[in-house]
C-alpha cells in the first residue's frame, strides 16, 4: 500500500503563487478530502500529485519514492475528473482498456480486469456503448472504472460528483466509500461540498489562500475548527458569530454576559476582543420569555423535514438556530435563544484563530 | 382536435411579419437569379451547335442537344501545342491535389496539436509568424519561391507544385486545427497522460478520431482551393504538370480561327465538376457534435 507525502510544496502560474508551503502526510489506505472554496488551488494540488502540473518547489513522495519529476503514468496513480473526460470515440470497453493497452498488458489479462471492474461498478451492460450514449451517472461510473482498472495504489478524485444531481450524488458517494473499503487504496478526494467531505473522509484538509488552514478528522474539523474561516466553511447553515469583550470568565456580547471559560484552553485578560461562535444546533429556541438567553425575533422559518431552521434577528445581528420540526414558532414571534456554554467556540477577533 | 390545433402557433408566427418576409424572399430570389444566369448560359451554350450560337439567342434552350463539344473539350481540344484535350490536365490536377491536400492536413493537424496541447517554446511567436505568412498576398512571394525551388531543383516538377501548395495551405489549416483542439477539454489530455499515452498515442488514438469533422472541413476547403488554383500550377508545374485550370485557360485563349464557344463552355464546366461534386456530397460531414457526450452533460 502506498502513502503520499508532500514536502513544502509550492506551485506557481507564471509569477502568481497558487500554493505555498504545503506539507501533508497521507498514510497508506487513508481517505483524505481536500476541502476549500473555488479557486483555492485544490485541483492544482491534485494535478501536481498526478504529475500533470509542474512544481516550483518542494517534493512529492509516493510510496516513499521521490516522484516530483516522474511521468504521470509511472507514479502509480489513477485519476477521476469532474468532467469525466472519457475518450469520446471509444466504447466503454475501449475507455477502460486504453491505459492497459498502452502499458502493453496481455490481452487476456486486460479482458479479465475490465470484466472485474465492470462487474464491481455494475456497468457490464454498457461495455459496448459510446460515452455519448450514457447518462451522467453512468459516465462517472465508467470514469471511476477507468481509474480502478489501473490497479493503482493512489486514487485522485477531482470533484467527481459535482456534475450530478442530488440523488445520484449521494448514491455514488456511498459507492465510492464502498470502493475504498474494498480496494483499501489511498484516496485523495477534492471537493468544495462539505457534506461529501464529512461523509467520506478519514481526514479532511481545509485549504484557502494558498495554504492549508486545518487538517483533522471530520469530527475535529467540525467540533474544533482552528479559525473562523474553517468554522464558517464547514457546517450548514454556517456557525453564528458574535463579537464580544472578555470580562472575567465571561464575554460581554451585545450587552449580555456569556460564560466562555469552559470553551477556552487558557483564561484571557479582561478587555480582549473575541468572536464567540455557536452552531445553529447549539442554540435552543425558547418561546418562554422568562427563560435565560438572548432575546430575538423570528424572521423566517424554514422547515427542513426532520427539523426547522429558524432565522432570527436581534437588532442588526442575524442568528440561525435549529429546532425540532414539532416546534410551533413562526415569523414575528419574540423568542429567547439559549446557548449551550460548553458548545461555544472562541476566536481571536483580530487573527480569527481559535483560543 | 388537439392534433389539428397543434401547428397553429407556428403558423401564426410565420405570418407575424409578412412584409419583411416577402422582402427577404424577393431579395434572395433576385440574388439567386443573378448567380444562376451565367451558369445557365454556360450549360445551354455547351450543348448548342455553333450555327445556333451564331444566331445570338443567348438564353434559349438548344434545339438539338449535342455532346460532341464535350468530347472535344475532354479529348482533342488544343491546349497550346498539344491537342489532347483537358484529360491531361484532369489527371495532373489529381496528381497535384491529392498529395497536397493530404500532406497539408497532416502537417496542419500536427502543428495545430503541438501548438494547442503541448507547451512548445515560443509557440505564440511561431504561430503569429505563421499567420502573417498566411495573410501575405502570395503573388508577392512567387519570385522568391521560384528562386528557392529552382535552387533546390524542384522547379517545374510535380514535387515543386505540391510543396508550394502545402506551404501556402499550412497557416490556415494549422489555424483551423489549433482552434478546434483548443475547444477540446484539457481534462481529456490529462486523462490520457495518466493512462500513459504520449505525444503520438494521444494524437492518433484519441484526437484524430475526434477530428473527423475538422479533417473534412479542411479537406473540402483545400480540395477546392488547390483544384481551382491557377497561378501556382502555371508557374511551378511547367508544361508537364499544368493543372486543368491552366489547360482550360489555354483552350479559351487559343486565338486562331473562330472561337468555339460551345467547346469552351463545356471545358469550363468539366473543370468545375470536381469542386461541385465535393460541395454537393460533403454536406453531411459538416455535422457537428462528434465530441458531445464525452465531456460533461
Ligand atoms: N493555467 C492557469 N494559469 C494561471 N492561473 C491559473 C491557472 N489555472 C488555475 N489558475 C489559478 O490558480 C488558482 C487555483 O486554481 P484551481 O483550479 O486549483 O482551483 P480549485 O480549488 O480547484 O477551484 P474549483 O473548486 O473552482 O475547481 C485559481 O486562483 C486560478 O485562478
Ligand atoms: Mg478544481
Amino acid at each position: 500500500m502506498t502513502g503520499v507525502q508532500l514536502r513544502d510544496l509550492g506551485i506557481r502560474y507564471g509569477n502568481v503563487e497558487v500554493l505555498k508551503g504545503i506539507d501533508l502526510d497521507i498514510p497508506a489506505s487513508e481517505f483524505i478530502v481536500l476541502l476549500g472554496p473555488s479557486g483555492c488551488g485544490k485541483s492544482t494540488l491534485l494535478n501536481a500529485i498526478a504529475g500533470l502540473q509542474d512544481v516550483a518547489e518542494g517534493q512529492i513522495l509516493i510510496g516513499g519514492h521521490d516522484m516530483t519529476s516522474v511521468e504521470p503514468k509511472n507514479r502509480g496513480i489513477a485519476m477521476v475528473f469532474q468532467s469525466y473526460a472519457l475518450y469520446p470515440r471509444m466504447s466503454v470497453r475501449g475507455n477502460l482498456s486504453f491505459g492497459l493497452k498502452v502499458a502493453k498488458v496481455a490481452k487476456a489479462e486486460i479482458e479479465r480486469r475490465v470484466a472485474n471492474v465492470a462487474k464491481m461498478l455494475q456497468i457490464e451492460p454498457l461495455l459496448d456503448r459510446k460515452p455519448s450514449e450514457l447518462s451522467g451517472g453512468q459516465r462517472q461510473r465508467v470514469a471511476i472504472g477507468r481509474a480502478v482498472v489501473r490497479d493503482a495504489g493512489v486514487f485522485l478524485f477531482d470533484e467527481p460528483l459535482s456534475n450530478l444531481d442530488a440523488q445520484l450524488r449521494s448514491d455514488l458517494r456511498v459507492e465510492i466509500k464502498r470502493l475504498h473499503q474494498r480496494l483499501k487504496s489511498t484516496m485523495i478526494y477534492v471537493t468544495h461540498d462539505q457534506i461529501e467531505a464529512m461523509t467520506l473522509a478519514d481526514r479532511i484538509v481545509v485549504m484557502k489562500d494558498r495554504i492549508i488552514q486545518q487538517q483533522g478528522t471530520p469530527d475535529e474539523i467540525y467540533n474544533k475548527p482552528a479559525n473562523t474561516f474553517v468554522a464558517r466553511f464547514v457546517g450548514s447553515p454556517a456557525m453564528n458569530f458574535l463579537e464580544g469583550v472578555v470580562k472575567g470568565d465571561k464575554a460581554i456580547v451585545d450587552g449580555e454576559a456569556v460564560r466562555i471559560a469552559s470553551a477556552l484552553s487558557a483564561p484571557l485578560v479582561d478587555g480582549r476582543k473575541v468572536i464567540v461562535g455557536i452552531r445553529p444546533e447549539d442554540l435552543t429556541v425558547q418561546t418562554d420569555q422568562a427563560a435565560s438567553g438572548f432575546a430575538a425575533e423570528v424572521d423566517v422559518v424554514e422547515p427542513m423535514g426532520p427539523e426547522k431552521l429558524v432565522w432570527c434577528k436581534r437588532g442588526t445581528i442575524g442568528l440561525s438556530a435549529k429546532t425540532p420540526s414539532s416546534s410551533k414558532v413562526k415569523s414575528g414571534d419574540s423568542i429567547r435563544l439559549g446557548l449551550s456554554e460548553d458548545r461555544l467556540h472562541i476566536f481571536d477577533a483580530e487573527t480569527g484563530r481559535r483560543l | 382536435m388537439t392534433t389539428a390545433n397543434a401547428p397553429a402557433p407556428v403558423r401564426r408566427n410565420a405570418l407575424a411579419a409578412p412584409l419583411s418576409r416577402v422582402l427577404v424572399y424577393v431579395l434572395l430570389i433576385a440574388a439567386a437569379i443573378v448567380a444562376l444566369v451565367p451558369l445557365y448560359v454556360m450549360i445551354v451554350t455547351a450543348f448548342k451547335s455553333m450555327e445556333e450560337i451564331r444566331t445570338g439567342t443567348l438564353l434559349s434552350l438548344p434545339h438539338a442537344f449535342s455532346f460532341e463539344h464535350w468530347w472535344k473539350a475532354w479529348n482533342s481540344a488544343c491546349t497550346g501545342l498539344r491537342c489532347e484535350g483537358l484529360k491531361v490536365g484532369f489527371v495532373n490536377s489529381f496528381l497535384i491535389t491529392i498529395p497536397s491536400v493530404v500532406l497539408a492536413i497532416a502537417a496542419g493537424a500536427i502543428t495545430g496539436y503541438a501548438l494547442s496541447f503541448w507547451r512548445v517554446r515560443f509557440a505564440n511567436v511561431l504561430f503569429t509568424v505563421m499567420l502573417i505568412g498566411g495573410f501575405f498576398p502570395y503573388q508577392v512571394l512567387i519570385y522568391p519561391l521560384v528562386r528557392i525551388t529552382s535552387t533546390i531543383g524542384i522547379f517545374n516538377s510535380l514535387v515543386g507544385v505540391i510543396a508550394i501548395h502545402v506551404v501556402f495551405a499550412l497557416p490556415v489549416v494549422t489555424l483551423l486545427f489549433r482552434n478546434y483542439f483548443a475547444s477540446i477539454p484539457i481534462d481529456l489530455f490529462k486523462a490520457a497522460r495518466v493512462d500513459g499515452a504520449g505525444y503520438w498515442r494521444f494524437f492518433f488514438s484519441i484526437l484524430l478520431p475526434m477530428s473527423v469533422p475538422m479533417i473534412a472541413v479542411a479537406g473540402i476547403l483545400q480540395v477546392t482551393f488547390i483544384w481551382n488554383d491557377y497561378i501556382v500550377g502555371l508557374v511551378f508545374g511547367g508544361i508537364n504538370y499544368a493543372p486543368m485550370t491552366v489547360q482550360l485557360n489555354n483552350i479559351v485563349h487559343s486565338t486562331y480561327g473562330e472561337r468555339e464557344y460551345n467547346v469552351e463552355m463545356a471545358a469550363t464546366l468539366l473543370t468545375s465538376v470536381i469542386p461541385l461534386l465535393v460541395y454537393f456530397t460533403s454536406g453531411r460531414w459538416f455535422v457537428r457534435g462528434v465530441a458531445s457526450g464525452a465531456v460533461k452533460g
